[in-house]
C-alpha cells in the first residue's frame, strides 16, 4: 500500500505550521516481537495540547487506523498492524496564538498506548511530540 | 482490532487568581489534568478550583514538562456530599 506523500513519521523532522492538517504515522515496530502486532490502541492529546487547540481528526476520510503492510516514503516497510495513522489539526481560533510564533514554537504531546496480540497481552505507552511553528 | 481517541475538551476553569479557558483531559482513576498558560508560582497554595462550573480538589500543580510557559494541574472532582457541606 502506498501512503500519501504528506505522511510523516514521529518524531517529525519537519515542523508543522498551526494551519497544517496532516496525517502522522506512529510505528511501534521497535517495541514488538517478531510476530507481535497491535491489538488495540489509544491516542490521547495531553491537556497541554488540548489547551493549544490540538485535536485528532475523525471522519471525512481522516479516521485514525491501524495500517496494513505499508511502504514509507523512505523505503521502510512497516509490517501490518504495527503502526497507527492519525490526522492532527489545531482549532481555527488557536492557530494565531503567540506561542506558535518565534523560532521555537511549541511542542505538542500526544500519548500513545498500545495493547499487543501477545498472550498475555503487553501494554506499551509512549508520548510522541510534534513541533508546531508559525511559518 | 480497535482504536480509541480521547481528544479532551476545552472548558472555562478557575484556580486561585487565574480564570479562563483551559485544556482538560480525563485520566485513569478519575483524575483530571488541566493545562493553561500561567506561572505555577502564581498558583501556590491553591487547593481547589472549578472546571466547567464543577468544583475540583487540586492534587498537584507543576510546570508542564512539554510546553514552556504552561502549568499542569492534576485534580479530582469534589464528591457531591463534600460540596453540600461547603
Amino acid at each position: 500500500m502506498g501512503i500519501p506523500a504528506l505522511a510523516t513519521q514521529f518524531p517529525a523532522t519537519a515542523q508543522a505550521d498551526p494551519r497544517d492538517e496532516l496525517e502522522y504515522i506512529i510505528s511501534a515496530d521497535g517495541l514488538l516481537e517478531a510476530d507481535e502486532e497491535i491489538a488495540d490502541y489509544e491516542l490521547v492529546p495531553l491537556a497541554e495540547s488540548v489547551a493549544l487547540g490540538v485535536e485528532i481528526m475523525e471522519g471525512g476520510g481522516r479516521d485514525h487506523a491501524l495500517l496494513p503492510e505499508t511502504e514509507l516514503d523512505d523505503g521502510t516497510v512497516l509490517r501490518a498492524n504495527t503502526a497507527v495513522l492519525f490526522w492532527l489539526t489545531i482549532a481555527d481560533a488557536d492557530r494565531l496564538v503567540s506561542i506558535f510564533y518565534g523560532s521555537s514554537g511549541a511542542t505538542v504531546p500526544v500519548e500513545v498506548t498500545i495493547v499487543t496480540t501477545s498472550v498475555p497481552a503487553r501494554t506499551r505507552q509512549r508520548t510522541v511530540l510534534l513541533k508546531v511553528v508559525q511559518q | 482490532m480497535s482504536g480509541v481517541v480521547k481528544n479532551g475538551r476545552r472548558a472555562a476553569a478557575s484556580f486561585g487568581p487565574w480564570s479562563g479557558t483551559a485544556g482538560v483531559q480525563n485520566r485513569d482513576g478519575g483524575l483530571i489534568e488541566v493545562a493553561f498558560r500561567a506561572d505555577p508560582k502564581s498558583l501556590r497554595g491553591v487547593k481547589t478550583g472549578t472546571i466547567g462550573g464543577d468544583a475540583v480538589t487540586v492534587l498537584k500543580i507543576e510546570r508542564s514538562a512539554w510546553v514552556a510557559g504552561m502549568v499542569l494541574i492534576t485534580c479530582e472532582p469534589v464528591a457531591e456530599g463534600d460540596q453540600d457541606n461547603e
